[in-house]
């Protein structure tokens, strides 16, 4: 993000011309000022009215007391901690997923690969499954989450790994046997659940939801999103090189093998720290990058942090929209699938007409 | 509500030579997570989450007055229709945003109720901790053993300030069954029918396989019952024929389930139970699991296995029961309504039995 | 500039190469010329060191470029971030380009005169203004050895006739050394100091052009007759085909 400012752009927005399709402006800056925008606004959302202004003063008296206290002491405490728990969350899972789906769109040299194609996302739903059926909370289902989603990476490397070449379409393909041999794995769990307490506890689980979240589970989505998200974006040159192919990018002199674990390493902990907390949210690390890249062009460099920025942005709206559209609360998982197909298929057309996916 | 208040008081005070703990407002209890939790006075707003707590509270309160939310599942179930509808109308008007979805708490619902207490299962961390970090005062309870029922009601005993109330209907409980097991003590073990519970009749069947009723005290076995721990099992019909039980039982909360529906299955005409007419519909005390009356379904079981001795006016204990703990007089009717008089009137000797 | 002495190379566990000795010197242009599958791409990767050979010795004099077949990419990057790319060997696992990477990069953007292709994007450029990008990535990696990969392969003639200017250009005004293969020997003759025809894997004749591009060994190298034709009018000479020859030799 810092580099930006030590290179001139070309400006111009005609089609034809890399992507840069806005102007000089940079769209960084003005995406993090309309997350900040709402998450101000989210924290306003809810049963109980209050005032961007009230919010805001409820914030700060935190740091530096502004004004005497004229809110309800129930207030403080919705924002705080009923509201701002889960915002915090949904800004996290947002830019984590998204972060990480642009990576591998990029390192996988192929626009419609997704977090969960590495098999990350059900390796991690079944260590979860497997942690709530044999009676696990808290930490050790975390823990369970994590080490069966860095498990399937495993696999899904070793499937597709000869002699030390790395077959792209391979490890996709190895990805989907991992995953549905994971997402057998979960159901069979599911039949042996007790019907009455285990067995709603792992369906709701799975579905996605940070209803719940508290400053435990945000602190732990950070550990594991916060230094995989720099990881990936220390990387951003070499994942444009990566996105050349791996025979290329050994001739450019770029340590294939090391990046492409750091990458994978990296996206399964985002995800297997997501799915730890927060059960399956999927469709966001597939559709956010193809915004960011129609937004700001294909190079990574501006392309991973604006795709992060627009990913939070993104899953806080569709939480405000789960806690609030009905009296019950819909997962997330559910409403990112409804908003995410139907914006893949229109992705898809265009990247057929456009004849395959090097005109992007 | 002040003048009722007022003349409890009055009626407080009177007792206070027989029962001096009434007087004391400050209770202390503790939750089954083992947390103490000390109530000042009796908590004048109480959310439950815990779909049977309403009941329980009302009835060990005698009064709703105190309950400001609850379970949307707990109106759906039980004050929309039936008994407790009928006989608890005030209930129906209560809250009942308190959660949406099975036990997950809608935190900002609950606090818009401004609660001083919430009654919440104990089982998963993710039920408690965003209630108890939006600073409520939480009793946690846990399901689902006999002992566990018995909390429910001294435990409630101890938030409303009434342990006369719940030591009343604990002791009514108690009495009732130890009368029962010395009738029971004298049969011969070896010779009890052997008693299944279904709940599901479809392609496959789901009966009981461990469930938290003492099958023991009304001197019957449940075939079906396994170390697994598991309260349901799934099977099919052969595994029924193997079975072969005495009598079936249709749970009061299979709402859909009538013994009719196993006189007129062709594929069930062959099992000893629905030949000789031995399916019945359990009686509505035992509606939710968790209701202070639902010891009557122990001596309903035993009368309907043994024979009427082991149920002696039972028409006459549902009203005394009803009366001490819902403080309702039943009619014809409801008593009717109660033990399935209709649902039960094709199986053997029903109508002899009960009336 | 290259040694290379009894190099044997596997891939896909067959041998590919056995016993290739060739070397080149500094500022000169190597030519390499052989039928399909014979191992030229092979050759190629083990002189770039993405293949390492199963025997024999192999030292290059300085930093190597190399520019590959003609290809697009995946996203639609602009010509810029392409030659970016070049600067990979100059920075870090975690770095990025810096003010001078970019002030590299456009430099030799105007060095090939093809300035105004920078913010167009690398996939809508001509086959010929790509392969130009491609030579400017190599170069961005501030490469005293650049290899290339059939560059005139997918070219008109006029795109060839500036990639052929552009090499030699390299070779006098910067000192360049260059390998690059190619299907045809005229490409050879115009810009080439020195000459590899490989045969087959084992088989080989290297050396400078004057000596070893003849009518003969190209003729061996092709299996069909190769002949010497001169233009008319002009100094200048090429080695073409001779289709449909029923039998017939030119030893030229």
């Amino acid at each position: 993000m810092s580099n930006s400012s030590a290179e001139p752009r070309a400006s111009v927005a005609a089609l034809g011309l890399a992507g840069r399709k806005l102007a000089s402006v940079s769209v960084l800056p003005v995406l993090i000022g309309l997350l900040v925008a709402t998450v101000l606004y989210s924290v306003t959302i809810g049963r109980y009215d209050l005032s961007v202004r009230d919010v805001a003063y409820i914030l700060i008296d935190n740091v530096h007391p502004l004004v005497t206290p004229y809110w309800d002491p129930v207030q403080e405490v919705v924002v705080e901690q009923v509201r701002l728990p889960r915002i915090i969350a949904a800004v996290i899972i947002g830019f984590g997923l998204s972060i990480s789906g642009a990576a591998l769109q990029g390192l996988f040299r192929n626009p419609l690969v997704d977090p969960g194609i590495i098999g990350v996302t059900s390796g991690a739903g079944f260590g979860g499954t497997l942690a709530i059926l044999i009676g696990l909370q808290g930490y050790l289902l975390l823990s369970m989450a994590f080490l069966f989603g860095i498990a399937s990476i495993f696999l899904v490397k070793l499937l597709s790994t000869v002699r030390g070449r790395t077959s792209m379409l391979t490890l996709v393909l190895a990805g989907v046997v991992i995953s549905a041999f994971f997402s057998a794995a979960i159901s069979i769990a599911k039949l042996l659940a007790d019907p009455f307490q285990k067995l709603p506890a792992i369906t709701y689980w799975l579905m996605g939801s940070i209803a719940s979240s508290s400053y435990w589970d945000v602190l732990l989505m950070t550990v594991a999103v916060v230094p995989s998200a720099m990881a990936i974006y220390l990387l951003r040159f070499q994942i444009n090189i990566m996105s050349l192919g791996e025979e290329k990018a050994r001739a450019l002199g770029t340590k294939v093998v090391l990046v492409q674990w750091i990458i994978l390493l990296a996206s399964a902990l985002i995800s297997a720290g997501v799915v730890a907390t927060s059960g399956i949210i999927g469709w966001v690390g597939l559709v956010i990058p193809h915004v960011a890249r129609a937004l700001v062009g294909a190079d990574h460099q501006r392309l991973l942090p604006v795709s992060g920025v627009i990913g939070a942005i993104y899953l806080l709206m569709v939480d405000n929209l789960a806690r609030t559209v009905s009296t019950a609360e819909i997962p997330l998982g559910i409403i990112t699938a409804l908003i995410g197909v139907p914006v893949f298929a229109v992705i898809l057309r265009r990247l057929h007409a456009k004849g395959g996916w090097s005109s992007d | 509500m002040s003048s009722r208040l007022k003349a409890f008081s009055a009626l407080a005070m009177s007792l206070s030579f027989f029962l001096p703990a009434t007087l004391h407002a400050e209770s202390s209890l503790v939750d089954h997570r083992g947390k103490t939790i000390t109530f000042e006075k009796p908590p004048e707003r109480v959310v439950t989450i815990v779909r049977s707590a309403p009941i329980i509270y009302r009835a060990v309160d005698e009064k709703a007055d105190n309950i400001a939310g609850m379970n949307k599942d707990s109106l759906t179930r039980y004050f929309t229709k039936g008994i407790y509808a009928e006989m608890l109308p005030e209930m129906a008007k209560i809250n009942a945003s308190a959660a949406q979805d099975g036990f997950v708490p809608n935190v900002e619902a609950i606090l818009a109720q401004k609660p001083d207490a919430v009654i919440q299962w104990n089982h998963s961390e993710k039920l408690i901790e965003p209630l108890e970090r939006a600073g409520l005062t939480v009793v946690a309870w846990r399901c689902c053993t006999e002992q566990d029922r018995l909390d429910y009601i001294s435990l409630t005993g101890a938030m409303t300030g009434r342990n006369d109330r719940a030591q009343a209907i604990l002791k009514a409980q108690a009495d009732t069954l130890k009368t029962l097991d010395g009738k029971v003590a004298k049969l011969d073990k070896s010779a009890f029918p052997s008693v299944l519970h279904i709940d599901k009749v479809a392609d496959q069947i789901q009966v009981i396989a461990n469930g938290s009723q003492n099958l023991s005290l009304s001197g019957v076995t449940n075939p079906a019952a396994d170390k697994s721990g598991e309260w349901w099992r799934t099977v099919d019909f052969e595994q029924l024929l193997v079975w072969n039980p005495d009598i079936i039982v249709i749970p009061a909360y299979a709402t859909d389930l009538n013994p009719k529906d196993f006189f007129d299955n062709p594929v069930l005409a062959n099992l000893k139970a629905v030949k000789e007419k031995r399916v019945y519909k359990q009686p509505v005390f035992a509606r939710t699991p968790d209701a202070p009356e639902i010891f009557l379904t122990s001596e309903w079981l035993a009368a309907v296995a043994h024979g009427a001795d082991f149920a002696p006016d039972f028409r006459k204990q549902i009203r005394d029961v009803y009366q001490l703990i819902y403080g309702a007089e039943l009619t014809d009717d409801q008593l009717k309504a109660i033990i399935e008089s209709e649902s039960n009137a094709p199986a053997d000797k029903y109508v002899e039995l009960f009336g | 500039m290259i040694e290379a002495s009894d190099l044997t190379v596997e891939r896909g566990g067959k041998t590919i190469l056995s016993n290739y000795s060739l070397s080149l010197e500094r500022g000169r242009i190597l030519a390499v010329l052989g039928a399909n599958g014979v191992g030229k791409t092979t050759l190629i990767n083990t002189l770039i060191g993405v293949i390492k050979p199963k025997s024999g010795r192999l030292s290059i004099g300085g930093q190597v470029g190399f520019v590959p077949q003609l290809f697009e990419v995946p996203f639609s990057y602009s010509a810029l971030d392409i030659v970016l790319m070049g600067r990979a060997r100059h920075l870090g696992l975690f770095g990025s380009p810096g003010r001078r990477d970019y002030e590299l990069a456009r430099h030799y953007f105007h060095m090939l005169a093809i300035e105004h292709l920078e913010p167009q994007a690398f996939n809508s450029l001509s086959g010929g203004q790509r392969q130009l990008v491609m030579i400017a990535q190599a170069l961005a990696s501030e490469c005293e050895l650049l290899i290339l990969d059939e560059p005139c392969a997918a070219l008109d003639y006029k795109n060839q006739d500036k990639v052929l200017c552009l090499l030699e250009q390299l070779r006098d005004r910067h000192g360049m050394t260059i390998a690059f293969s190619t299907h045809m020997p005229q490409h050879a003759v115009e810009i080439a100091s020195d000459v590899l025809l490989m045969t087959s894997g084992s088989s080989y004749v290297c050396g400078p052009t004057a000596d070893a591009l003849s009518a003969g060994n190209l003729s061996d190298l092709y299996d069909l007759p190769i002949a010497r034709a001169d233009f008319d009018g002009l100094a200048k000479h090429t080695y073409a085909p001779v289709f449909r020859h029923e039998g017939a030799r030119f030893d030229g």
